[in-house]
């Protein structure tokens, strides 16, 4: 019988490097452990630490995740969040997807299980930026995905 | 749009280069592999490979390659009757692999110094993730044009050129967004159109991006805070972009207050909107080269904002 | 842990001279919107915000957070400040930002296990 990668033992690095998050105990090793690793993020991990959903269709989820940044102001978003950075908001205007355009941010996740409007997710759609949505608190995600390996957005000043 | 493959001009061929160099093995490989164990029979690898329109198979115990089965391994197997003889005594032990982590021209390599139609993929321990043919090469790097063109139908339809095709003793280039206020819904719409012309003019990540925040910032005040909305009108020049925004009022009381991060006049529905938090002059002032702001209460108020490009950064510059 | 713990830790900034720091932190809440920490924020979170204008310190006293935490350098004014002291709400500020400020709570266990 054919036998995939998975019954042989093999797994596909996403996949390993999840499981790591399951059997972790604690600490923030993991993170600095996948940094060292050198591989970075991607939506794909995003989606599965963050246990979240994905509202933009056929969202190109390819894409790297340099950095995370939490704001619910967007001139916080505009001032500080680097380029390539995810940002984990609980506001779900429109301008949510404008401000992540104009600071070339990544993807937008929605937390705190606000559903965005239906203006949100078109203007997303057409600007080509993946949105995301999890039920949980900005906290929680966003220690999740600390704990994976996703850091904050390095500082300049 | 779509690239049309097989149809790459001068500048899609570069592209394609790059793109060689670019994308790594892990992005272009077929992860999902069909593997066989060393014990299985040759019997059993020709169904494998029949059902499955394989044309060979890597070889997989406890977790760990040790070697790779082709069809020609099975077709000689066949010819003397070996169909019960376990995998192990037909595959090749030889191994080419590549690293999920390199770059697809390493494979390119791999594949134009030996004969083979397959490598398998490894990670860093040496564990299988995948498997690579030539057809994945070709369907990654077509894949990857194709991405390409959709973040840049700019760089389709440049205009860059305009620069160097009329000829003045200074050009430039006026746009001119009208803003009405309080539109929440279209809100953005003049600094996404700016955005995008300042790529088609070939501008630079970092200054498209610096020019698009502070435009964004001036766009929302003239939204939240103007009686009848305001104008943005853009300059642009090849070495330097000026931002005027104008409006006719109600104007700013003391100026000197309304530049210190945290002072804001905004009510609290416009804060849940995650705007008037009082930083955004601030953010202005942060992106551009020069900043000026004059005001008075009951007339109007005038922010102008430079932003200056170097020599590498010029809009329109040439050969890009 | 309590919040004097967290803000030793942490390194954060105790602002105001009347803040209780002996209060029992046993989880967080992160969130710039004042609406949303109102209604999110449970008794004992500590709360990180950007925010510092007066307002914080009402909401903190109303859903009874352990303390809250301002981030990216923000100054509260002194009437913020005041009013804190008078409500013995401790008000710590850091430079770093919120996604930095859960991270390193969450590091010092504050909130859920990160295996979940």
């Amino acid at each position: 019988m054919p036998m995939s990668l998975a019954e042989v033992g093999c797994r596909s690095p996403r996949r390993q490097a999840f499981s790591w998050v399951e059997i972790s105990s604690g600490s923030n090793r993991l993170g600095r452990e996948r940094d060292a690793w050198g591989e970075p993020l991607n939506l794909h991990d995003i989606v599965r630490v963050a246990g979240a959903t994905v509202l933009t269709p056929n969202a190109d989820l390819d894409a790297d995740v340099k950095c995370g940044f939490c704001a619910d102001l967007m001139s916080d978003v505009l001032s500080l969040a680097t380029p390539g950075s995810l940002l984990l908001t609980g506001l779900i205007q429109p301008q949510v997807v404008r401000t992540a355009d104009m600071a070339d941010i990544v993807s937008v996740l929605f937390v705190r299980g606000k559903n965005p409007q239906p203006e949100t997710v078109a203007l997303a759609l057409e600007l080509g930026i993946p949105l995301l949505w999890a039920k949980e608190t900005m906290f929680t995600v966003c220690g999740r995905l600390y704990s994976f390996g996703l850091n904050g957005v390095e500082r300049i000043r | 749009m779509v690239a049309a493959p097989g149809l790459l001009n001068g500048s899609e061929l570069t592209k394609a280069q790059e793109l060689v160099y670019e994308l790594k093995v892990g992005q272009v490989m077929t992860p999902e592999v069909v593997c066989v164990s060393p014990e299985q029979t040759m019997g059993e690898l020709e169904l494998i490979l029949r059902d499955g329109g394989f044309a060979g198979a890597p070889v997989v115990k406890d977790g760990h390659l040790v070697g790779i089965v082709s069809l020609q391994d099975l077709i000689l197997s066949l010819e003397q009757g070996a169909v019960d003889d376990p995998v192990g005594n037909w595959m090749s032990v030889d191994l080419l692999t590549v690293r999920e982590g390199d770059s697809v021209i390493e494979a390119v390599k791999a594949f134009s110094q030996r004969p083979v139609g397959r490598i398998p993929v490894v990670d860093v321990r040496g564990s299988l993730v995948g498997i690579l043919t030539g057809g994945d090469i070709t369907r990654g790097l077509v894949r990857a044009l194709d991405v390409g063109y959709r973040q840049g139908e700019i760089s389709q339809y440049r205009a860059s050129h305009i620069f160097q095709d009329i000829s003045s003793d200074d050009t430039s280039l006026t746009l001119r967004y009208r803003i009405p206020a309080r539109d929440f819904a279209r809100s953005g719409e003049a600094s996404s159109k700016l955005k995008r012309a300042l790529q088609r003019l070939g501008g630079r990540p970092e200054i498209v991006r610096r020019l698009a925040v502070a435009a964004y910032e001036a766009e929302m005040n003239l939204v939240i805070h103007t009686d009848d909305g305001g104008e943005l009108l853009v300059d642009m020049r090849p070495d330097r972009v000026r931002l005027v925004v104008t409006d006719q009022g109600p104007g700013i009381e003391d100026v000197s207050a309304a530049l210190e991060p945290g002072f804001s006049t905004a009510p609290d529905w416009i804060r849940d909107l995650g705007f008037g938090a009082g930083m955004g002059l601030q953010n202005i002032r942060r992106c551009a080269d020069e900043f000026e702001i004059e005001s008075r209460p009951g007339v109007g108020t005038r922010l102008d904002i430079v932003v200056r490009m170097a020599q590498e950064e010029r809009l329109g510059r040439p050969g890009q | 842990m309590t919040v004097g713990e967290i803000a030793a830790a942490l390194h954060l900034e105790v602002i105001g001279a009347n803040a209780d720091l002996s209060r029992e932190v046993r989880g967080g809440y992160a969130s710039d919107l004042l609406s949303c920490a109102m209604a999110g924020a449970k008794p004992g979170d500590v709360w990180v915000t950007l925010q510092a204008h007066l307002n914080v310190v009402a909401v903190a006293s109303l859903t009874e957070v352990a303390g809250v935490i301002i981030t990216e350098g923000a100054r509260p004014d002194a009437d913020t400040v005041k009013r804190a002291d008078q409500e013995s709400i401790a008000l710590l500020g850091t430079k770093e930002d919120t996604f930095s400020t859960v991270a390193r709570l969450v590091k010092l266990g504050v909130g859920e296990p990160v295996s979940g």
